[in-house]
């Protein structure tokens, strides 16, 4: 067996460092982190030059639509309420603060996913007592359900129908999602009965939370 | 190895088109074509992100060791469709609410990483940015024709006007995936069968 | 022997010697006659519509199927009668209020693309009238109004070959809900067993007398177009599954008799899922995909979002035949286990007896 020269001490010390900052180990270690360095200032920097003009577009958006179902507010104002379907809660108040009704943003289930809308509603006092009314409804997105099909319940022949009803009125028999039409407080779109039901259980959702915070404050609905 | 430029756009565009030809990027084309608007933006972001990251890729060729180039790929095909996300959330807001997930599913646009492998990893700056523009056209005139076809066909409509004026019934099955998957298809039948014919015809020049 | 004309004692030729007068052109005409009773019934309860209807595509897909065949410059087997039984399947999957350029679509659909672009007859992978129907899926509104049958006390009669007007992209016609309907819902419909058996019902044209679509189904047995495997396996797990999990408050047995006699599953199991080039060809692999369409069914009709589960059904099995026909194949004569078992046991004796010998 062949004896190899030593390697003297000083080589060895000298060589380590040397070795490693030479290795494909440290290449691969800095090149990654050049790359994402340099994606990661890019972005930073796109970001920060688009986010204001981003959120104030959804805020814009979101506006729209409260004041689509709730024409005469001048301001609205959130409630900080959601559960499985209501999603936000929005008062809306007239120029001089006093209450016009709400805005309520849903998401109860159609066929393929929730049907996100938005349903407004007014308050009005008579005798003492609170009626709520569907002012309007605006569908937000629908975008799980069949289009063609489904996606027919976003007319305004079939959501104009909620308009004045109330708490009342809209629960009828429900129980059974029949396409039978006369045993529906409304009618559905023919062929779109899951889609027409979402719609409606987000309008009923609404009601419901609103006749709750009437009564919460001290009112009585009827 | 070095091509002129005028065959690597064509390639991109025409005799190697990443969709008809190499059957690559079809899950975008499938989704996003449900009307002509989207196709047509759907075609632009992927039309900048491929050209802009194989002019990069092709800048960083030599200095990405081989164990991580598709790692690099990745990272740096990222960066560029989450700017132009965030670009088009904030000028385009319309656009990018009907393209949605698609736009930040184009980092997995198999085209783009394919190219970045196939080609900008092999070849200079401004060759790959040629492939890019070429593979990109040859993905939008593809993604635009399915995405004509199906709105008229599915909705009676070019660009949301109506055309038909009301007689039509449109039959939604166009803008469900079935029928985009049967559009898609009967395209490539149309481009293989003119192919076949054009190939034929040179051929018996010969 | 020459020069006189007495019939020859022995016929001398080839083999095989046992010869079938069937052909393709008999098997259709025995599934058009085995369609009439249904197809008569349509008539009564629809109106001449239907027998105008019917004749249209039955024209259309003799057509389409001729067209397709000159114009590809491939052999014309447009007389067959197989386009004749897929035109008239078409009508009998439609109700009867369905404008007439629909039946048209769905024909140019279910002959040119899903029968002759796959191959033509015997290669088509897909049922083509199921396929059509499926295709008309993409005029919904249009499929799903079911027009009153003449037996409802507001039975207006359809136009005979004008195309219905349409209000709201909805046909302007008296409609009235299907057994299916109410089934979806969760209970027995309105209309008694028996009027569901014999058609007092509404529904697309050739499904609804069940009684007289059986009849056409037992003539099919008879004349040997079809064997019992697959109407009986997906009858069979259709009874089963509804017998067993019938909804809330409702008798088994009830249900289990509404949910075979209604909506298109009589015209499905004896009809479409025997179809020659989509179903199995052997028996093993036809147990299956006949359990298979039944179990199906019996799914879309109870968790899926239609009221019908039949078509889908027939059509996802169809899909999964050439599976069915890889993995499923009968035993080679003589393959059995106990016979393999037998024959090895011989085999070893034999080598032992060998290896005993050349030891000595």
């Amino acid at each position: 067996m062949s004896e190899h020269s030593p390697i003297p001490e000083s080589r060895h010390s000298a060589k380590k460092p040397n070795l490693f900052l030479e290795s494909i180990h440290f290449r691969i270690a800095l090149t990654l982190f050049a790359i994402t360095g340099a994606v990661a200032l890019l972005l930073g920097v796109v970001n920060g030059l688009t986010k204001d003009k981003i959120a104030a577009i959804a805020e814009e958006k979101a506006i729209a639509a409260r004041t689509e179902v709730m024409p005469e507010a001048a301001s609205f104002n959130d409630l900080s309420y959601s559960d499985d379907v209501v999603y936000s809660v929005y008062e809306a108040r007239d120029t001089n603060g006093a209450l016009l009704g709400f805005a309520i943003e849903t998401g109860a289930n159609g066929f393929g996913g929730p049907i996100q809308e938005i349903v407004g509603i007014e308050v009005g006092s008579e005798n003492g007592s609170y009626q709520l009314r569907v002012s309007g409804v605006s569908i937000l997105d629908m975008s799980d359900e069949t289009p063609g099909v489904g996606s027919k319940a976003n007319t305004s022949s079939f959501l104009g129908q909620f308009v004045g009803m109330t708490l009342g009125i809209l629960t009828g028999d429900t129980d059974a999602v029949s396409s039978a039409t006369s045993d529906l407080s409304y009618d559905a779109v023919s062929g779109a009965t899951y889609s027409s039901e979402g719609v409606r259980a987000g309008v009923e959702a609404a009601l419901t939370i609103a006749t709750q915070i009437i009564e919460e404050s001290g009112g009585t609905v009827e | 190895m070095k091509q002129s430029y005028k065959k690597i756009f064509m390639d991109g565009l025409l005799h190697q088109n990443p969709v008809l030809v190499q059957l690559l990027g079809v899950c975008s084309i499938l989704a996003v074509t449900t009307s002509l608007e989207n196709a047509l933006g759907m075609s632009l972001a992927v039309t900048i992100v491929l050209t802009l990251s194989n002019m990069v890729i092709s800048l960083l060729r030599k200095i990405i060791p081989n164990e991580v180039r598709i790692v690099s790929y990745i990272v740096v095909i990222a960066g560029f469709v989450t700017v132009v996300d965030l670009l088009m959330q904030a000028f385009l807001p319309a656009l990018a609410n009907s393209l949605g997930i698609f736009i930040p599913l184009i980092v997995v646009n198999c085209i783009i990483l394919a190219r970045a492998e196939a080609f900008a990893s092999k070849n200079g700056i401004l060759a790959s940015a040629v492939d890019g523009l070429g593979m990109g056209l040859g993905y939008s005139f593809v993604i635009a024709f399915v995405g004509l076809v199906r709105e008229i066909l599915g909705n009676g409509t070019i660009l949301g006007f109506e055309i038909f004026g009301g007689f039509y019934q449109p039959c939604t099955m166009f803008i469900m995936p079935a029928g985009a998957f049967i559009v898609l298809g009967c395209t490539i039948a149309l481009y293989q069968a003119i192919h076949l014919r054009m190939e034929a015809g040179k051929e018996g020049k010969k | 022997m020459e020069g006189n004309n007495k019939k020859p004692l022995l016929l001398v030729g080839q083999s095989p010697h046992v010869i079938s007068p069937d052909n393709t052109r008999s098997l259709m005409l025995d599934v058009l006659i085995a369609m009439a009773p249904a197809f008569v019934a349509g008539i009564y309860f629809f109106g001449f519509r239907v027998l105008f209807m019917t004749a249209f595509s039955v024209a259309s897909c003799m057509a389409f199927e001729y067209l397709y065949q000159y114009l590809m410059k491939k052999d014309i087997t447009a007389g067959d009668l197989s386009s004749a039984v897929t035109g008239v399947l078409m009508v009998f999957v439609l109700p009867a209020s369905v404008p007439f350029w629909m039946v048209l679509v769905g024909d140019f659909f279910a002959i040119v693309v899903v029968k002759q672009l796959f191959g033509g007859l015997g290669r088509n992978f897909m049922n083509p009238a199921l396929a059509g129907r499926a295709f008309l899926a993409g005029w919904a509104t249009l499929l799903n109004t079911y027009p009153a049958d003449a037996t409802n006390p507001d039975y207006v009669p359809l136009p005979l070959i004008k195309n219905i007007p349409l209000v709201n992209g909805q046909p302007d016609i008296v409609t009235s809900a299907t057994p299916l309907a109410s089934m979806k819902a969760g209970n027995l419909p309105e209309e008694s067993l028996l009027d569901m058996g014999l058609g007092l019902e509404s529904g697309c044209v050739g499904e609804v007398s069940a009684f007289l679509l059986i009849l056409g189904g037992l003539y099919l047995l008879l004349r040997k177009v079809i064997t019992i495997r697959i109407p009986l396996g997906y009858l069979g797990t259709v009874a089963i599954l509804t017998l067993l999990f019938p909804p809330a408050g409702i008798n088994g047995f009830t249900w289990m008799l509404a949910s075979l006699l209604s909506g298109g599953l009589m015209l499905g199991a004896f009809f479409m899922a025997t179809d020659y080039s989509t179903s199995p060809v052997t028996p093993g692999a036809q147990w299956v995909y006949a359990i298979g369409c039944g179990l199906l069914t019996f799914v879309i009709r109870y968790f899926g979002a239609y009221n019908e589960g039949v078509c889908y059904s027939i059509l996802i099995m169809n899909s999964t035949v050439w599976l069915l026909d890889k993995y499923i194949r009968p035993h080679r004569f003589g393959s059995s286990k106990k016979v393999k078992a037998e024959a090895e046991a011989i085999m070893a004796n034999i080598r032992r007896k060998n290896a005993g010998g050349d030891a000595k």
